[in-house]
């Protein structure tokens, strides 16, 4: 500091010319030096923040997204135009609509490919270079205008003529493929929005609320910005909650950065100017909804923007959907702005499954939960993978503890219950909020938008505290188009079910209180078609079956949508929470009718394993058919498997193959093998008429019978035998016992 | 030659080195103008024109981001380490991914004879 002083006296001295002054001291001092470092220590600094509170995982950002491919083409526009445009050149090339129009041998017009010539580092030249390669598309385009298009297919009938008459046979025949234009007109439009990006100065990534914004861009600055030496500013917008009414952002900028006032903006400017390796400063702001002061930091904002425009610097901003079309809406009418919808088709593609392994294992090993991948089951692994969120709170509900040896069951109400009870532990003062939201949504019943204006002062520092965790609850914007000053900010669950878990909860509560209270509400809000109905069915059964609430249940018995929501409720309760008034409910439910029937008994094959079941398994579901005499078994069972299960199957031969395939890929559990032969040999007798219409029917008339075949050939006779044997003994449907004995007959003459 | 699946539609292939067309045709012996030359121009096409060839790829737009060729094939295209622990030596052979527009997943019969082709190829 001391021979930084000196050195700056003394060029006061000789110089008035401050640009001088300072290039001079960029230089031989240390001031941009202690800017540069600054600027990289509080990146670093807010990214292990974000990392710290988990909002940021590294490293489970799955690049198959491609929205950071946008981001590397926004910031290195000299790289990656080469790769825009030998993508580009190679779709385009490779488009199906251009070898078919080689194949009917209409004359492609050539179109002189431009010069592309770019100089490193020359903006001029890129925009140039951009530019012509632009225009070079546009005339590539033209290709599909010889085409019919809409309602048809083919060349347009005027310039069919241009089609040597020797080759015009061809086009008769071929003309139906000349309608899939769509590959060759997507990586036109594609390769234009991301010219426009390398020419943009500001990119704003908007999403819903939970869809990694922030692990997108912390991700970005860690991983490709600061590994490649650029120079950036991460900041969140919260940190800049601070800016007062006559404070530009520049100033808030510095005040978080520096504590002493011996630096301004202008000194960033200059050091982006000085320094011959920063190409550009990259300014990430994050979350920019979630600034106290939406209004005052929109505009402050867009002058931000207009003022940096002059200089390197490029800003990459996030911003949850619903409030950028409201809030920031100002941000689109900037010059070289570009925006990126994360949440738009062409982003969503399907993700590898290493990608998905890799993010499961990254959650897990961050919040410490006791599994690995191998031990999920893969339709569990995609649950997570459709359903972040649900991944984001397992693993918080399960921090630190193993969830299951083998996690083949997801049950959401014992999640819900440890993620609620760990987080109003850790969060003062959340229970009583959460219990003021949901009494207000059933006092109103209204179960979305809450007025952020309705909570007491208490309950609302609360959401402000923890609304941006986007976890439990967050905030929106509302808009009433008919009335001036009509924004309002509202709240709501960001996880809906989580909402109805807390109301079936209140509810159940009302009904301990005052039975016909609580009546009174399970028939306001529980009735189809109401808007929670659906979730708070499912949550009254779950917490009903969980607490043993046979009374509550007897009641809802008497619903008209009960079966249907309690069996699957059931099954989707720990084993050790169940017990006996379930199994008799599930009893006196079984033969009420026939979806009932088709419902239970596919539930049941997952439960074949009776030591990792020992509650509830399929020996119910074996009792329920013994109790069966031949009537009630034909006019029960028989006519229910018959049933379609889908357009071209019928869930007896539908559940036939499913048997059969796990057999010959060896997936039954040792466990499991007696009782699924046990499960084949109740329904031998069940036909399958459809089996001539399906063209590729492999169980043919009887799909038991059949499976039973591949099982003996699979495992033997012995097995077989003995497992026929026992359902033969036990069942009192004489045509069960009489096809077993057939069955028996012919094994043994075999 | 190896050929690994990484999902419906796109594959990576990896051989020794990039053939030329001559050198490509004069091995399957395909008639001049026939459907089958046709056929072979697309398959050829696919794999060594409107693949993505990692090697060239990496080198020229992600050599500084990722600290090796395997964690940018894991990142950018998916391909599991398993499948780069097979890999004989990633940076100098040719490496690509490609999409197999001819549903060679739905036909084991054009899955075999590309396998073939290929294979004799890179013999």
């Amino acid at each position: 500091m001391v021979l930084e002083g000196i050195v700056s006296w003394f060029i006061a001295f000789l110089f008035e010319d401050k640009e001088f002054k300072e290039r001079l001291i960029f230089s031989v001092g240390n001031k941009y030096k202690r800017i540069s470092n600054r600027l990289d220590d509080y990146t670093r600094q807010e990214i292990d923040k974000e990392k710290n509170s988990k909002k940021y995982i590294p490293d489970i950002f799955v690049e198959a997204t491609d929205v950071k491919e946008k981001l590397r083409y926004f910031s290195e526009p000299f790289i990656f135009f080469r790769k825009i445009i030998e993508q580009t050149d190679r779709e385009l090339m490779g488009a199906y609509i251009v070898s078919v129009l080689k194949q009917v041998h209409y004359p492609l017009n050539e179109i002189t490919y431009p010069k592309i010539s770019l100089k490193s580092g020359n903006h001029e030249s890129l925009k140039e270079n951009v530019q012509s390669y632009a225009a070079y598309l546009g005339q590539k385009h033209t290709l599909t205008d010889v085409l019919i298009k809409e309602g048809g297919a083919g060349i347009k009938p005027e310039l069919k003529s241009k089609i040597p008459s020797n080759f015009s046979h061809i086009h008769e025949y071929m003309y139906p493929n000349l309608q899939f234009y769509g590959s060759y007109e997507w990586a036109i439009n594609d390769a234009k929005a991301d010219l426009d990006l390398l020419l943009s100065k500001v990119v704003i990534n908007k999403s819903i609320a939970g869809h990694g914004k922030t692990n997108l861009i912390c991700d970005f600055t860690e991983n490709f910005l600061l590994r490649k030496g650029h120079k950036c500013l991460y900041i969140s917008a919260r940190s800049l909650n601070h800016l007062g009414d006559q404070e530009t952002i520049e100033q808030a900028i510095i005040r978080t950065l520096f504590t002493e006032s011996d630096f301004q903006f202008s000194d960033i400017l200059r050091l982006t100017k000085y320094d011959r390796n920063i190409d550009f400063l990259f300014i990430l702001i994050d979350g920019i909804n979630e600034h106290k002061n939406l209004p005052l930091f929109s505009a402050a904002l867009e002058q931000f923007i207009q003022r940096c425009s002059e200089y390197k610097i490029k800003i990459i901003l996030t911003c949850r959907s619903e409030y950028f079309d409201d809030r920031f809406g100002n941000l689109l009418h900037i010059h070289n702005c570009s925006v990126i919808d994360m949440d738009a088709w062409k982003y969503n593609n399907h993700i590898p499954d290493v990608h998905i392994e890799t993010l499961l294992s990254r959650y897990f090993s961050e919040f410490k939960v006791e599994l690995t991948v191998d031990n999920v089951d893969p339709d569990i692994m995609e649950d997570f993978n459709e359903d972040k969120l649900l991944l984001r709170i397992f693993c918080e509900a399960y921090e630190n503890e193993q969830p299951a040896i083998y996690l083949d069951d997801l049950y959401k109400l014992e999640i819900f219950y440890k993620y609620y009870e760990k987080k109003i532990a850790a969060i003062s003062g959340l229970e009583n909020c959460l219990g003021v939201i949901i009494s207000i949504m059933l006092a109103d019943n209204q179960f979305s938008n809450i007025h952020l204006s309705r909570l007491p002062e208490g309950a609302k520092k609360v959401v402000e505290n923890t609304v941006y965790e986007n976890v439990i609850i967050k905030k929106d914007v509302i808009v009433n188009p008919d009335l001036a000053f009509g924004k309002t900010e509202v709240i709501n669950f960001v996880y809906d079910e989580f909402r109805d878990f807390l109301i079936a909860s209140k509810v159940i509560n009302e009904w301990d209180r005052d039975n016909q209270s609580g009546i009174k509400k399970i028939q306001n809000l529980a009735s189809p078609r109401k808007p929670i109905a659906e979730g708070l069915q499912r949550y009254l059964c779950l917490w009903s079956i969980k607490n043993k609430k046979v009374d509550l249940l007897n009641y809802l018995s008497t619903l008209d949508w009960f079966d249907t929501i309690f069996i699957n409720s059931v099954f989707n309760t720990p084993d050790k929470l169940l017990s006996g008034f379930v199994f008799e409910m599930i009893r006196g439910i079984f033969n009420k009718n026939s979806s009932n029937t088709v419902r239970i008994v596919w539930r049941f094959i997952r439960r074949a394993n009776i030591d990792a079941y020992p509650n509830l398994n399929i020996s119910l579901l074996f009792d329920c058919l013994n109790a069966l005499d031949d009537n009630e078994y034909q006019r029960i069972v028989v006519e229910a498997l018959s049933e379609r299960y889908d357009y071209e199957t019928t869930h007896i031969t539908h559940l036939c193959i499913l048997i059969v395939q796990a057999f010959k890929e060896h997936r039954v559990l040792e466990g499991s093998v007696k009782n699924i032969i046990k499960l084949l040999a109740y329904l031998i007798g069940i036909a399958d008429y459809s089996y001539l219409r399906v063209r590729q029917s492999e169980l043919g008339k009887y799909p038991a019978s059949q499976a039973l075949d591949i099982v003996v050939e699979e495992l033997g006779d012995d097995f077989v035998k003995e497992a026929l044997t026992e359902v033969i003994s036990n069942s009192h449907a004489e045509s069960v016992k009489s096809s077993l004995i057939s069955y028996l007959r012919l094994m043994g003459e075999e | 030659m190896q050929l690994f699946q990484l999902n419906e539609q796109r594959y990576l292939i990896c051989l020794k080195k990039r053939y030329s067309w001559e050198h490509f045709k004069k091995l399957i012996k395909v008639s001049p103008g026939s459907y089958s030359e046709e056929f072979a121009k697309g398959l050829y096409s696919s794999v060594f024109y409107y693949s993505n060839n990692l090697g060239k790829e990496y080198r020229k737009f992600y050599q500084n981001e990722y600290e090796n060729i395997y964690r940018f094939m894991f990142w950018r295209y998916g391909v599991s380490e398993e499948i780069c622990a097979q890999l004989p030596s990633a940076a100098s052979d040719f490496l690509a991914v490609f999409k197999a527009g001819w549903q060679m997943e739905d036909d084991d019969l054009l899955k075999d004879t590309f396998i073939a082709i290929f294979s004799e190829l890179d013999k």
